[in-house]
């Protein structure tokens, strides 16, 4: 039976869809079968992420108005074969907690994650996207305004029963972070209380070939899903000591 | 921890702080009247809710003169 992790944030912009392609592809590189769902109608960016934006095929609505079954719409990746991908939709799409829950219980005895990405804010998109998961991956910028929204995301899924959580931090300036004008990551878990399961230093954009690469920290994130051994990055460590104090110094003066 | 997790805090704090004055006085009345069954209260009652590292609690504080007689059927 599958985990059903939901990816999500509460603030828009922190990296969701980027995360949620990148934990999906650790995983699969580790022989995991992962479904990536894109429940961010509208404004849905997975597909662009996995390098599958040109593949045409079905989509979320798509089964839901009974065009296809859910297996008909998963799209196979490539270039990892135990990685797919249930699109959702360009258009703005009302989908309820109910419907998009049983859509996932179809597809949840054939894979070992099925990862949701959920749509930014906390409205209806974002209840349906948690209510048809069991545990959480709160991804949050080292910034106030992403940290209160994540509080608010995390406060809504206690709310509805979801308690295995733990925050992804994307985006850290290990340099920011040693000189203290940036949250380090022990603070932002104390402040919203969770465990964090990986540090993504601020070094992420599309790579030319329009697909991503897990970086060491996401590799370390996956396998603690995984239940492996637990690693989280430290984007902190080049900055430290002496020559962390000259890299730091270089920075600053460029 | 910095000035900005102090700020940081705060801003969540405040953002769970649902009860408003009205909300407050209107429990207070009602658990002193309540407890004034059992207590011969002497002060007034105070309510406080208290965030921590495992997060909030409630606290009560009046003072008591003494504690009433009161039965208990079996």
């Amino acid at each position: 039976m599958a985990r059903k992790i939901v990816i999500t944030s509460g603030k828009g912009g922190v990296g969701k869809s980027t995360m949620t392609a990148l934990i999906g592809i650790a995983l699969a590189k580790k022989g995991e079968r992962v479904a990536l769902v894109d429940a961010d109608f509208g404004l849905n960016n997975l597909d662009l992420y996995l390098g599958l934006e040109g593949c045409d095929g079905y989509a979320i609505p798509d089964v839901l108005a009974g065009k296809c079954r859910v297996r008909q719409a998963l799209l196979r990746h490539p270039k990892y074969p135990t990685l797919w991908l249930l699109k959702g939709d360009k258009d703005s799409f009302p989908i309820n907690a109910q419907t998009l829950k049983g859509l996932i219980m179809q597809m949840e005895g054939e894979f070992d994650y099925l990862l949701i990405d959920s749509p930014a804010g906390v409205g209806e998109g974002f209840l349906a996207a948690v209510s048809a998961a069991d545990e959480g991956v709160v991804v949050v910028a080292p910034q106030l305004s992403s940290v209160r929204d994540a509080d608010k995301a995390i406060q809504r899924m206690k709310g509805l029963g979801i308690h295995t959580l733990s925050l992804l931090i994307n985006g850290s300036h290990g340099d920011l972070v040693v000189e203290g004008e940036e949250f380090s990551p022990k603070e932002i878990a104390k402040l919203l209380k969770l465990p964090v399961l990986g540090v993504v230093p601020h070094i992420y954009g599309l790579s030319c070939e329009g697909e991503l690469t897990p970086h060491i920290a996401v590799r370390y994130a996956a396998e603690i899903l995984r239940g492996g051994k637990r690693r989280v990055y430290d984007p902190t460590k080049r900055y430290s000591g002496f020559w962390g104090s000259i890299r730091r110094g270089l920075k600053r003066s460029l | 921890m910095g000035r900005m997790f102090q700020r940081a805090y705060e801003v969540l704090q405040a953002d769970k702080a649902v009860l408003d004055d009205e909300s407050k006085a209107v429990i207070e009345r009602d658990l002193e009247k309540k407890l004034s069954e059992y207590f011969e209260l002497s002060g007034g009652l105070r309510l406080e809710i208290v965030s921590g590292e495992e997060g909030c609690a409630l606290a009560i504080t009046c003072k008591v003169e003494r504690v009433k007689r009161f039965r208990i059927l079996p």
